[in-house]
């Protein structure tokens, strides 16, 4: 969405930019594979407001929660993966009934794939293919450079068409 | 194509993510948690500078996904007499680059009181798709205005869908006796209905804009009725189409739904109303336990605030509030009194009181009954110090409204009749 206003005497407060922004960060955290998006998002919207007097400006919130979200779930998700590491894996996730109904099942391969990539990988296509980020926004969120997020995004298409056709084999 | 499957894909899985609805009130724990903690690490923190802003009113925006950017400006100060120039209006920002296809909307927004205009318009991807997404563009009786299109409102955002919700008009305080829910619809969309719990229903309205791809449905009803979702039927009476409120039961009130602890006593001003500070930074000001309006401390409104209701009155010398007749508000350090005058010669006196909240403001509230929208004509206040000299004046320049009519009227549904499909 694109979003302009000329305000008078008003500029965005917190919460305008929680109403406005909260389930898309919960939505990105989940796709970037949270296994609590919501607490993701909540520490998000808490971090921007402590940083938000900082912000160099009003439209900076946006990309820095991306940014923070980005970064709590690929930590969250390494913190997973070495507490896995002490104990034998958990069984997978079971969707929720609405998940089941909602996730059709011809996406479920190629979600499914999606969710085996590498953390960076995934970052790229989420953020690019779901959030129809430019190079240069997905570079701010993931914190590399836009020849990084070039690379790692034709990997990931690359690997996701090699598991889509394994999938038909 | 793997890019266009993988979109529809990861939208499909996104939808699947609900959230929570006191969601806000864990990010302000979180916030508040943080406060005490740093508070305990310094015993005494002096409050930061900051600038208040008006009421902390939601404005809810499509919640779903998009590359969401927000760009504000400050709208230029013209003087009482002089006419806003009209490219200043949000709706001609966002036209010159999302134009509409076909007409335009308008209606009332119940909220504000002035109306708002809705269209549709091609969004272009960076990689040269295109989209068609419902634009919106509100103003604010402060002459503010805000205006976005949504994110694919078309088949590759709703695939098999009649209808879809958008958005809905926001509320400040004290909070609207309507709203105003709206949308798009395909062509064999004839009815809209919001439905509550309980399955009372209020009729909503079809509206057909020339050339336009879409239709937009809105339906007004209470604002304080838990709407659970709309409900779309045909021309033969078929229902087909049920959204449900992504907001049910209601999205939090920042103050209403805060948990915020009081700061000292209220103030009890002449007449009513009866103002309150919280360990939040929010102000409230309440008459027989209904919230009148809201102000904020810090410099983007947030809560717990990093400001004193003093930053906000650094540029402009007074907040002012015009609700249930009264004029109330609160102004610089050492204003013994405030006047209030109107274009027409109307005016109102209010001595002030310093507050109790140590906050480097004083207060005033007097019985006043202003000829229609304030913001309509603009007025000034004037300052006095003790001796009754005046020490700062503001002028509050006139906001007409931004646009009145359509630019393409649009043709309300007629009477449904047998659909040709």
């Amino acid at each position: 969405m694109t979003h302009t206003s000329t305000a008078s005497r008003e500029r965005p407060t917190f919460a305008e930019i929680f109403a406005a922004h909260y389930p898309a960060m919960v939505r990105l955290a989940g796709l970037l594979g949270a296994d609590d998006p919501e607490d993701i998002a909540q520490e998000a919207f808490a971090r921007l407001h402590r940083r938000q007097g900082r912000l160099r400006d009003d439209a900076a919130a946006v990309p820095y929660l991306r940014a923070i979200v980005c970064n709590l779930t690929r930590n969250r998700v390494r913190h997973l993966r070495l507490v896995r590491l002490r104990r034998p894996d958990p069984p997978p996730p079971v969707p929720s009934g609405e998940q089941a109904v909602l996730v059709a099942e011809r996406h479920r391969a190629l979600l499914a794939a999606v969710d085996r990539l590498p953390r960076r990988q995934r970052e790229a296509v989420v953020l690019r293919y779901w959030l129809d980020l430019s190079e240069r926004e997905i570079a701010d969120a993931m914190g590399v450079t836009t020849g990084s997020v070039k690379s790692h995004a034709s990997r990931a298409i690359a690997a996701l068409g090699r598991a889509l056709e394994e999938n038909d084999d | 194509m793997i890019e266009d499957d993988l979109r529809e894909a990861l939208d499909a899985r996104a939808s699947a993510y609900e959230t929570d609805p006191r969601a806000w009130i864990g990010v302000q724990r979180r916030v508040s948690r943080r406060r005490r903690l740093a508070w305990a690490k310094a015993a005494t923190v002096p409050l930061a500078a900051g600038a208040v802003l008006g009421g902390a009113a939601i404005v809810v925006t499509g919640a779903g996904q998009g590359d969401d950017t927000a760009t504000i400006t400050a709208s230029p100060t013209v003087s009482a007499t002089a006419p806003r120039k009209r490219h200043d209006d949000a709706y001609s920002s966002v036209t010159a680059t999302a134009p509409p296809i076909g007409g335009t909307l308008t209606v009332d927004d119940p909220g504000v009181g002035r109306p708002m205009r809705l269209w549709f318009a091609e969004e272009r991807r960076e990689d040269g798709t295109t989209y068609i997404a419902l634009c919106t563009a509100r103003q604010t009786p402060t002459g503010g205005s805000d205006a976005g299109c949504g994110a694919r409102d078309d088949e590759t955002g709703h695939p098999g869908e009649r209808a879809w919700f958008g958005s809905h008009t926001g509320h400040g305080w004290p909070l609207p006796e309507k709203r105003t829910a709206y949308g798009a619809a395909r062509e064999d969309v004839t009815k809209a209905e919001a439905v509550t719990a309980d399955g009372t229903r209020f009729p909503g309205e079809i509206h057909r804009l020339p050339g336009a791809p879409l239709s937009v449905w809105t339906v007004t009803y209470p604002y304080e009725e838990k709407i659970k979702g709309w409900e779309f039927s045909d021309a033969r009476g078929k229902v087909v189409q049920w959204v449900a409120n992504p907001f049910y039961p209601g999205f939090p009130d920042p103050v209403g739904a805060s948990d915020a602890k009081p700061v000292g006593p209220a103030l009890d001003l002449p007449g009513g109303p009866a103002a309150r500070m919280y360990d939040d930074g929010s102000l409230v000001w309440r008459l027989g336990g209904r919230i009148m309006g809201a102000d904020s401390a810090g410099k983007m409104g947030i809560s717990p605030s990093d400001g004193r209701l003093s930053d906000g009155v650094m540029d402009s010398p007074v907040v002012s509030h015009f609700e249930a007749s009264r004029w109330f508000g609160y102004a610089r350090a050492r204003t013994a009194r405030v006047e209030v005058t109107f274009g027409d010669g109307r005016s109102a006196r209010a001595r002030t009181v310093r507050d109790p909240w140590k906050q480097g403001v004083v207060m005033f509230s007097v019985p006043f009954e202003p000829a229609g929208d304030v913001y309509l004509s603009g007025y000034r206040v004037v300052g006095f110090d003790a001796r009754g000299k005046e020490v700062w004046r503001h002028d509050e320049p006139a906001h007409p409204p931004l646009w009145q009519e359509d630019p393409a009227s649009a043709q309300p549904d007629a009477p449904p009749t047998p659909s040709p499909r």
